[in-house]
């Protein structure tokens, strides 16, 4: 499914203040090869969240790692390298293993390649989930690539029908785990409904798969010290686990939601008060604007334009017109004896051969002209590209509102040439040409007042465009109400605009935007305002890490009160984030781990237990991972249970 | 009431090798080719009349049908319409004559045959594909053209005049000099407007005149200088 144009834009800025953190992975790199496979399309969709996560914390060597996604269909499978966006109808066991080859070709990556690990990734309700499954376990490459199995069963709780799915699935794993124990690796279960009874939705089903990320990263990370790896907590074959999650993060979605309201709200009413202020009353603005579009004194700049170059050419030259058949030589000698002459009278001399002579050579061939769809294409394109040129996106939309301006234009009174010739032939034909372009003025200004109708349409399509987005960032600020951060970063987005918001809002504010055109020109324009260098100390917050953003925007936060802050959300009982909400295990019990995924030489760092903290470069956040078996002392196995009613 | 309905079936009902000839004394005898029919529709009309058929012969046909193929000819407005029964054509070593005085003198003529097939009732009419049913029937415009060079002039004084009914030629006759890129449309005003019918192009010596005709009609007028 493609990504609405709001999050999008949403999720590239979050992009590019990450970017701005300090992208090193501080010697932490993946220790052995790593595929992830995705079952089903719609596991894909979250590929990104996986992917990211481990780029951040495992830097270069991520580039090695391989993503595959592989989807049932009436024939079989069809596999799709989720990085190069190949797609392969071959069988996808074949298609997994070229990809686990080509890891172990690597020469520079991955320090141990003693075995190779397959993380699967599978929606609990998909339809085909069996399917996927018992390609996994049917899979022949164990004991070739001394492969460690990880299945995480994601399981989205929030409709009966996709409960009733994985419902199934996890009983038939229930039937099958006795014969299939050999083949099965770890599973982790891990649900969007909680302990705590919240459930997980929209942009916070993220937050799974970033645990998945997490995970993965435990389990074969080489850090450091190079032992900086929780393989044996998280991974053991024919295991079930499940897992709880806690995160305190620099609001890095928040800080992108806010700060593009704010562009967008403040560049739309600057644009609109720039507009009234500098146009005046609207005579003066229809004026400015007819001034603009060169339609002044009766003429039309870019029409005379077209005429002079393109038109006037097709006409005879005057000369021609003194083989003109007269009815006696005494007529003719009248004609020439003066130096102007009516057409009237030239046409009375000739018989009406010059009448004739002037349809068939002048008017007939601007019609000619005018009826050819390639020259009025090019014409008018001509004439659209002047216009668009000139009118910017507050006269389109203002100025063109008010009547004055079309009207103006449909009631032209064509002006007259004052030219004169030297001969009777060069004034006649003067006359000619002036009735042609006369033919040629009425015929434009139809199409000419459509088109300033379609550019008028346009504003408004923008505008219509432009309101849309602003509510789609607005819906996704609905979790993200801290008023504080709003203020902060609201307060900072508008100073800047104020000092550059010209040259941003140009680049937004154009006419021919569509949706994909204003999300690429706020994105630039939020990357300009994050990487702001005019004003470093007040801008230098996007680049800091979690614990100084928050420092600096709640000023008056002493150590101990931030401290406590973190706490409120990493040292509840962690249990209560555990990644199902029925299960009736005594997780009290089955606790295998609990690890705080920070960086070393934080300040929360120093009061976290000596063995739980699990070093990462990223200053961002500080995640909480607690890993649970399910499986009860005496094997006794049923997945339903261990999950509780779903 | 017949009920009169157009056709196409070109593999059939077809005309070739359509030919047009004058006979020694003035008749326009046609002769063709054909595979099937039972009559042949034959419309003569004055070339600037406009004849199409579904736009024109249809409806006449649709009112006029029954007393045309009882009398076999009949002349309304100008136009002459001749139903041929395919007997006759044969018995006529497929040949149809149109008499002299059917005709107006002066008048170029198109003439448009059209096989059908009649039973009781039912007139089905066939078209004929890319013209291969029609003929002309043109007329020449006898011109005269003299040349005057008036001494010590640069110019010639070209004169011409046409020796037909000018009312006939509304759009018809052009010139061209031969300096001269365009076309000249010589109006039927300024030859009935000019004493005898002379006209006065003014040209440097040297230089000609060439009389032609417009190319619309171009298949109908023949162009003819008298001797000086």
């Amino acid at each position: 499914m493609e990504e609405s144009g709001g999050k999008k834009l949403i999720q590239d800025c979050i992009g590019y203040l990450n970017e701005m953190l300090d992208p090193d992975s501080g010697g932490n790199r993946a220790l052995y090869p790593v595929i992830t496979v995705f079952f089903g399309k719609e596991s894909a969709e979250h590929f990104s969240t996986v992917r990211d996560t481990l780029d951040i914390n495992w830097g270069k060597d991520t580039e090695f790692l391989k993503y595959v996604n592989i989807i049932k269909n009436e024939n079989g499978f069809t596999c799709a390298n989720l990085v190069t966006g190949e797609k392969s109808d071959e069988d996808p066991c074949a298609f997994v293993e070229k990809a686990v080859v080509r890891m172990l070709g690597e020469e520079r990556a991955f320090p141990d390649k003693s075995r190779t690990r397959f993380e699967f990734i599978l929606l609990g309700e998909d339809e085909n989930a069996t399917d996927y499954y018992n390609f996994m376990i049917n899979m022949k490459l164990g004991s070739h690539y001394n492969v460690f199995k990880t299945m995480f069963i994601m399981m989205d709780e929030r409709e009966a029908d996709k409960r009733a799915r994985i419902h199934q699935l996890l009983k038939y794993i229930t039937e099958k785990r006795d014969e299939t124990k050999n083949e099965l690796g770890t599973v982790y279960l891990l649900s969007n409904y909680l302990k705590n009874g919240f459930v997980l939705q929209e942009h916070n089903l993220n937050l799974n798969y970033r645990l998945v990320a997490d995970l993965i990263l435990m389990g074969g990370n080489r850090g450091t010290d190079k032992t900086n790896n929780a393989l044996s907590t998280v991974e053991n074959y024919n295991t079930i686990k499940t897992a709880a999650y806690a995160l305190v993060e620099k609001p890095v979605r928040g800080i992108a939601i806010f700060s593009l309201q704010r562009i967008m709200g403040y560049l739309m009413e600057e644009n609109e008060r720039i507009y009234h202020e500098s146009a005046g009353d609207s005579m003066k603005s229809a004026e400015r604007i007819l001034d603009k579009l060169g339609i002044q004194r009766g003429k039309i700049h870019c029409l005379e334009e077209i005429f002079r170059e393109n038109i006037l050419k097709i006409f005879p030259s005057p000369q021609e017109i003194q083989y003109l058949a007269f009815l006696n030589e005494q007529e003719y000698k009248n004609v020439y004896k003066e130096k102007r002459i009516s057409s009237q009278k030239l046409n009375r001399a000739t018989g009406g051969n010059w009448n004739l002579f002037f349809e068939e050579n002048y008017l007939n061939k601007i019609e000619e002209l005018l009826a050819d769809d390639h020259f009025m294409t090019d014409c008018l394109a001509k004439i659209e590209k002047s216009w668009r040129s000139v009118l910017s996106y507050g006269d389109a939309l203002y100025g063109l509102e008010d009547s004055r301006v079309m009207e103006s234009l449909e009631n032209l009174s064509i002006a007259s040439s004052v030219a004169t010739g030297n001969t009777i032939e060069e004034n006649i034909h003067l006359w000619a040409v002036e009735e042609a372009r006369k033919q040629f003025y009425s015929h434009m200004i139809q199409l000419m007042s459509r088109l300033l109708s379609e550019i008028h349409q346009d504003a408004k399509k923008f505008v219509e465009t432009y309101t849309q987005l602003q509510e789609k960032i607005g819906k996704e600020a609905v979790d993200d109400k801290e008023m504080n951060i709003q203020n902060y970063y609201e307060r900072l987005a508008e100073n800047f605009l104020r000092q550059d918001g010209g040259q941003i809002s140009s680049a937004i504010f154009k006419l021919k935007n569509d949706e994909k055109a204003i999300i690429e020109a706020l994105a630039a324009g939020f990357k300009k305002l994050i990487s702001n260098q005019k004003n470093a100390p007040a801008y230098a917050i996007y680049k800091m890490s979690f614990e100084m953003e928050s420092k600096t925007r709640l000023n008056t936060l002493s150590a101990d009160q931030q401290t406590l802050m973190i706490q409120d959300t990493l040292e509840v009982d962690i249990k209560t984030m555990v990644r199902l909400h029925g299960s009736s295990s005594s997780y009290q019990n089955n606790i295998r781990g609990i690890y705080y995924l920070i960086k070393e030489d934080t300040e929360y760092a120093k009061g976290i237990p000596e063995g739980s903290q699990f070093h990462l470069n990223r200053t961002d956040c500080i995640e909480k991972i607690a890993i649970y078996d399910l499986d009860s002392p005496d094997q006794y196995c049923n997945l339903l249970e261990m999950v509780g009613e779903v | 009431m017949m009920n009169i309905s157009l056709k196409q079936n070109p593999e059939d009902y077809t005309i070739r090798h359509l030919t047009r000839k004058m006979t020694n004394t003035g008749d326009q005898q046609l002769s063709w080719n054909f595979n099937r029919a039972s009559h042949f529709l034959v419309v003569t009309h004055p070339a600037k009349t406009p004849c199409d058929l579904e736009a024109d012969i249809l409806p006449w046909l649709t009112k006029n049908g029954e007393p045309l193929l009882e009398s076999g000819k009949k002349t309304i407005d100008g136009i002459l319409w001749n139903i041929v029964q395919e007997r006759k054509f044969l018995a006529a070593n497929n040949k149809f004559t149109i008499p002299r005085g059917n005709l107006t003198n002066g008048i170029p003529y198109r003439i448009q045959i059209f096989p059908c097939d009649i039973q009781d009732d039912q007139w089905d009419i066939y078209q004929v594909e890319e013209d291969a049913n029609v003929a002309v029937v043109p007329v020449s415009i006898l011109m005269e053209l003299q040349y005057r060079k008036p001494l010590f002039s640069k110019n010639q004084i070209c004169m011409f005049r046409a020796k037909f009914d000018v009312n006939r030629l509304d759009g018809v006759l052009r010139y061209k000099p031969s300096c001269s890129r365009c076309q000249f449309p010589v109006s039927v005003e300024s030859m009935k407007a000019a004493k005898e019918g002379w006209l006065y192009v003014w040209l440097p010596k040297g230089e000609d005149l060439t009389i032609s005709v417009a190319p619309e009609y171009k298949d109908y007028y023949n162009i003819r200088i008298a001797d000086d």
